[in-house]
């Protein structure tokens, strides 16, 4: 009993410190990000009067720059289906080495399937955005280092992810298949592909629409797409112009939304994780 | 002579738990023998081992006049073995007759089969092992469209595409209500017993061991403690199998 009242009192004071510590935690990032009385409600005249500015801008967007907004929003999503199918096909190519159940019979399958999920952890712990500022390092200011950099970081994404629905695949086809006599590789192609090819192309869907949002950002690091015309415009203050980019912006995401929400229904496969 | 020897067989999973301790079954060929025994007795396991899906810690096992030896010898000896299993096992999201095709996989090369380029032959093949199992007319459904009796049909088709000297069948039946049970097992048995295929079948059920085996082997904690004729097998025998308990619990099964 003595114990118990103990354990009882040393477990109550330790979610008592720990509640104290989460305290602490949001006080002191309330802080940090300034998100303070005085500063939330403290804006200037000037930060009001620009936003007027560009509020009242939605209202008559100029249309003139229509064509050049056209041609950044075809290269965003251009940049987001080229980044996405060599995402794809990367993974594709790879998935197969990082599922458990294909890679724990031997050693060195498993040595392998170490250094796959590695890599994929590692490249996928960079936003697009950061790989984005080194590949213009790399390839220079445009669309091709935004290509490279959704690429890169969705097959982190993709290739776990379609790992993960091999792992998932139902044993009983695959044993089926095996008793044929069937090899290896037409175990893999008659057993698993079946089961997972509505779940691969739910993702890359999916990843293909995320993509393309991530894509509008890009260009503000100088790596192509839409957000190059939008830091632009941002820079001299063009409200009227800027308000076209985002209404445009608005259509296509929201177009996007449907369309992929719309594939994902018809492949049964309605919610993918990100 | 027999097609099937196994002698001394033990098996422990990675997980500690012992499957198979010292089972000894020789099978002749053309011979219907039924295994049955509770669950966790190790009937699935024992019939994993005839084809190599399972290689057992100790033992020897000789099937097909073969010794295999490593996984590439047993992919020769499991193509000329088919099964059939519980939860049917079929493809999802594919045809009826992709699943019959899928039978040939361990006779075609691995580039045809990867661009599904079946021949002309290949597929009447398949169209006749629909046939009889009284499915041609379901060539091209999905198989999710299909009832579990039909499901576990399209595996026999399977099985016959295999063209196999061996059946193993492991709880064919236990998913499936009496009536299109017995209706399955007609089939499977008819087939195997028309074409003098071996089989070796792991049945729950007493009573359908009794009408469809011409041997049966009991098994019990990873041993066989029967092995006779279904006239044989009496009621001291099933409590060998099944525990002292078998008669209240066994009256509706047995």
């Amino acid at each position: 009993m003595a114990r118990g009242k103990l354990s009882t009192a040393l477990s109550r004071a330790l979610w008592l410190g720990l509640g104290v510590l989460g305290l602490a935690l949001i006080w002191a990032s309330l802080v940090r990000t300034e998100f303070l009385p005085q500063r939330v409600l403290g804006i200037g005249p000037k930060g009001q009067e620009a936003f007027v500015r560009l509020i009242s801008a939605l209202a008559h967007p100029d249309l003139t720059v229509l064509p050049e907004i056209a041609d950044g929003m075809w290269e965003s999503i251009a940049m987001g289906l080229i980044g996405t199918l060599l995402a794809v096909v990367a993974s594709l190519l790879t998935c197969f080495l990082a599922a458990r159940n294909l890679t724990f019979g031997t050693p060195q399958g498993k040595a392998v399937y170490l250094v796959v999920r590695t890599v994929y952890n590692i490249v996928r712990a960079f936003p697009p955005i950061v790989l984005a500022m080194l590949f213009v390092v790399l390839w220079g200011v445009g669309p091709l280092a935004g290509v490279m950099a959704l690429a890169v970081h969705s097959v982190g994404m993709l290739g776990k992810l379609f790992a993960e629905a091999i792992e998932g695949a139902d044993p009983g086809p695959i044993e089926a298949v095996r008793s044929t006599g069937a090899s290896p590789i037409q175990v893999v192609a008659y057993g698993i592909l079946p089961q997972v090819l509505p779940h691969f192309v739910a993702y890359s869907v999916y990843r293909w629409d995320i993509n393309i949002r991530m894509s509008i950002v890009l260009g503000v690091v100088g790596a192509g797409g839409i957000g190059n015309l939008l830091q632009q415009y941002f820079g001299y203050l063009k409200y009227e112009q800027i308000s076209t980019t985002f209404l445009a912006i608005l259509v296509v995401v929201t177009a996007l939304d449907l369309a992929s929400g719309w594939i994902r229904e018809r492949l049964g496969v309605v919610s993918a994780p990100v | 002579m027999s097609v099937l020897k196994l002698s001394e067989i033990i098996h422990t999973f990675p997980d500690g738990t012992t499957a198979l301790r010292g089972v000894d079954l020789s099978v002749g060929p053309g011979e219907v023998v039924a295994i049955i025994g509770p669950s966790g007795a190790g009937k699935s396991t024992l019939l994993r081992v005839i084809n190599g899906l399972v290689i057992p810690s100790s033992g020897e096992v000789e099937v097909l006049g073969e010794r295999p030896r490593g996984e590439r010898a047993w992919r020769r000896v499991r193509r000329r073995i088919g099964m059939v299993f519980q939860s049917f096992n079929l493809i999802p999201h594919t045809s009826v007759l992709m699943n019959v095709l899928a039978g040939a996989l361990g006779r075609i090369p691995t580039w045809r089969s990867l661009i599904v380029a079946f021949t002309r032959e290949e597929r009447e093949g398949a169209m006749a092992a629909l046939e009889r199992v009284g499915l041609g007319d379901k060539a091209h459904k999905r198989v999710e469209e299909l009832s579990g009796g039909e499901r576990q049909r399209v595996a026999l088709a399977r099985v016959l595409m295999q063209e196999p000297e061996m059946v193993l069948a492991d709880e064919p039946v236990s998913n499936l209500d009496p009536v299109i049970a017995r209706s399955v097992l007609d089939h499977l048995v008819r087939i195997c017993r028309e074409q003098g295929i071996t089989t070796v079948m792991n049945l729950h059920a007493v009573d359908l061991a009794r009408s469809y085996a011409g041997r049966i082997v009991g098994l019990r904690d990873g041993r066989v403690v029967f092995e006779g004729s279904p006239a044989e097998l009496g009621q001291a025998e099933l409590r060998e199998i099944y525990g002292e308990s078998y008669r209240e619990v066994g009256v509706g099964q047995g």
